[in-house]
């Protein structure tokens, strides 16, 4: 059985549609499955499955050969007709779009492919009917400001008729823990002197060494706050290889995150700005969240910050980072949480969905077991 | 000017016939195979672009049947001088190679073999070929990619606007084929 997947968003999505890769596996073990992601991010293909096979829909290159002055201004729709005739050469059992976005769903109805599923133009004048209930759903709840009941992947997998494929967190030796403090949107980003602090109470305070991590690009500004040691730039690939190794991965609402729930290493997301925890937390048991309680949050993702500071980010002082750290890596109870600005969430399965427990006080308290163990890492 | 132009066509030593523009070749007359090869090779990224090309300058012909062996995208050949497009036609005539004569001062905007080709063309100049008409050549090369301001004064849009922008590189049918909706959002 032949599956295409259609993964044309950011990197962050295409980790969360491997999630929905991962079901298909587990309902077609002998599919083959072949990537359609944009050409803005080749190193991508680091993070796919090494069986899988990757297309490239070439979005950078058609916008880039747009403006180019030595090309015709229609070049770019001579060359997406080239590329689409050689993307219909091939034939699929199944089509499954899980971008849910206009390209993905014009690029559907040209694809040659016995199921199609997700959205679709219809080839003619109008999108394909949504006949699955889950799509309507999708469509509805999805957009930025709208409130879901349902985690993404939760929504793409009943979509493609899949059950989701649980990854416990591991048990590890590892005394590393991994900070990223960048995310690709200034309004999800904590202030690098907040990590800064961060780093320095794990570093002082609990058994494990704080590493940073970042993309060549960040390195510059990485460097103004923390000493080069405590720094590691890495590869798409090499990071995965650290996330694995890592005791657990603390970040904003990024690709590391769900880089993280693939495979098995705790996170906690620091929510922030337009980042919805209950869409796109880690999809895994065992992760956790703390989100600010500022009214503008979650923001309009497209948007800049619309207040006259960063609010939510003042919402969410380290010392809430500190002491949810307390409690799951030194086993101490939680300082006061009552009317605090901040919330915690962990997630769990419930009837085959992801949902996001609140934690309280009390709640934190009794998680204690006969031994006075908590129970939040087991 | 153009009148007082003579044309003729003169045998290498090789046996190419190459042709000459008031004694001056408009090819090179040691090497022309050579010369052809270099300009498909300055060009390929561009040609590997698979868009229908058009060339300006037919010189000895050689740059034109080298391109044609390699695409089988539409290739129209311009040049100034009729005697030329006369002999090249011939030379020619087992091809879809469409030859057209575009007149000294005379623009591609108003050409009625060529307007229907602005902004949807490849426009590709052999320079050895041009002789006096280089500057006109890089004109009307500038014109065909639809990316001039002869162009967007024509069209009356404004290339600093977005909209207007997306309305010349992608809307040119009354009714958008797929390939233009995607367009539409990529370029967005």
């Amino acid at each position: 059985m032949k599956i295409l997947i259609f993964s044309l968003l950011r990197l962050g999505d295409t980790l969360m549609h491997r999630q929905i890769r991962n079901g298909l596996k587990a309902k077609y073990p002998t599919a083959k499955f072949t990537w359609m992601v944009n050409d803005n991010l080749p190193s991508v293909v680091e993070l796919i499955d090494p069986n899988d096979e990757v297309q490239f829909f070439p979005r950078k290159s058609l916008q880039d050969i747009a403006l180019l002055k030595t090309v015709p201004i229609t070049a770019p729709e001579g060359i997406l007709r080239e590329w689409i005739s050689i993307l219909q050469d091939s034939t699929f059992d199944l089509a499954i779009n899980l971008s849910h976005d206009k390209v993905s769903g014009y690029l559907m109805s040209l694809v040659n492919a016995e199921k199609k599923t997700g959205l679709q133009w219809d080839g003619i004048s109008q999108w394909a009917p949504m006949e699955n209930s889950w799509l309507r759903y999708l469509n509805d709840h999805m957009q930025s400001g709208s409130i879901s009941q349902y985690h993404y992947c939760d929504l793409l997998l009943q979509i493609a008729e899949v059950p989701a494929v649980i990854q416990n967190i591991r048990e590890t030796k590892s005394d590393v823990i991994l900070l990223q403090p960048f995310t690709s949107d200034q309004k999800k980003n904590w202030s690098l002197e907040n990590w800064r602090l961060l780093q320095l109470w794990i570093e002082e305070n609990t058994s494990y060494e704080a590493i940073v991590v970042g993309a060549p690009f960040e390195e510059a500004q990485l460097k103004k706050v923390f000493p080069a040691a405590a720094i590691k730039i890495l590869g798409l690939a090499e990071l995965q290889n650290e996330v694995k190794n890592s005791k657990m991965v603390i970040s904003g609402d990024t690709a590391i995150i769900h880089l993280a729930a693939l495979v098995g290493t705790q996170s906690l997301t620091l929510s922030l700005g337009s980042s919805d925890f209950r869409k796109t937390s880690a999809f895994g048991p065992g992760h956790f969240v703390l989100s600010p309680n500022t009214k503008c949050k979650p923001c309009h993702h497209s948007k800049a910050c619309t207040q006259t500071s960063h609010l939510c980010e003042e919402d969410l002082p380290p010392e809430y980072a500190q002491n949810l750290l307390d409690h799951l890596l030194n086993d101490h109870h939680p300082l006061k949480w009552k009317k605090a600005p901040v919330s915690a969430f962990r997630t769990g399965f419930r009837n085959g969905f992801l949902y996001l427990e609140e934690l309280s006080e009390s709640k934190l308290t009794m998680e204690k077991d006969n031994e006075g163990r908590s129970s939040s890492l087991l | 000017m153009a009148t007082n132009r003579t044309f003729d066509l003169r045998a290498n030593p090789q046996g190419y016939l190459i042709p000459h523009e008031n004694g001056a070749a408009l090819s090179c007359a040691i090497d022309p195979e050579k010369q052809a090869r270099q300009w498909m090779d300055k060009n390929k990224h561009y040609i590997q672009l698979g868009l229908p090309v058009t060339v300006l300058g037919i010189g000895a012909g050689l740059h034109l049947q080298k391109l044609h062996q390699l695409t089988l995208l539409p290739i129209t050949a311009v040049d100034t001088r009729p005697g030329l497009i006369s002999w090249a036609r011939k030379i020619f005539k087992q091809t879809e190679i469409n030859f057209v004569l575009l007149e000294e001062k005379q623009s591609v905007l108003t050409h009625p073999l060529l307007t229907g080709e602005i902004g949807r063309t490849l426009p590709l100049i052999f320079e050895p070929a041009a002789g006096n008409s280089l500057e006109h050549f890089r004109t009307s090369a500038e014109n065909l990619r639809g990316r001039s301001d002869e162009v967007w004064t024509m069209k009356n849009l404004d290339p600093a606007k977005p909209r207007h922008w997306r309305e010349w590189a992608v809307t040119y049918h009354d009714v958008l084929h797929i390939e233009q909706k995607i367009l539409k959002e990529v370029l967005s």
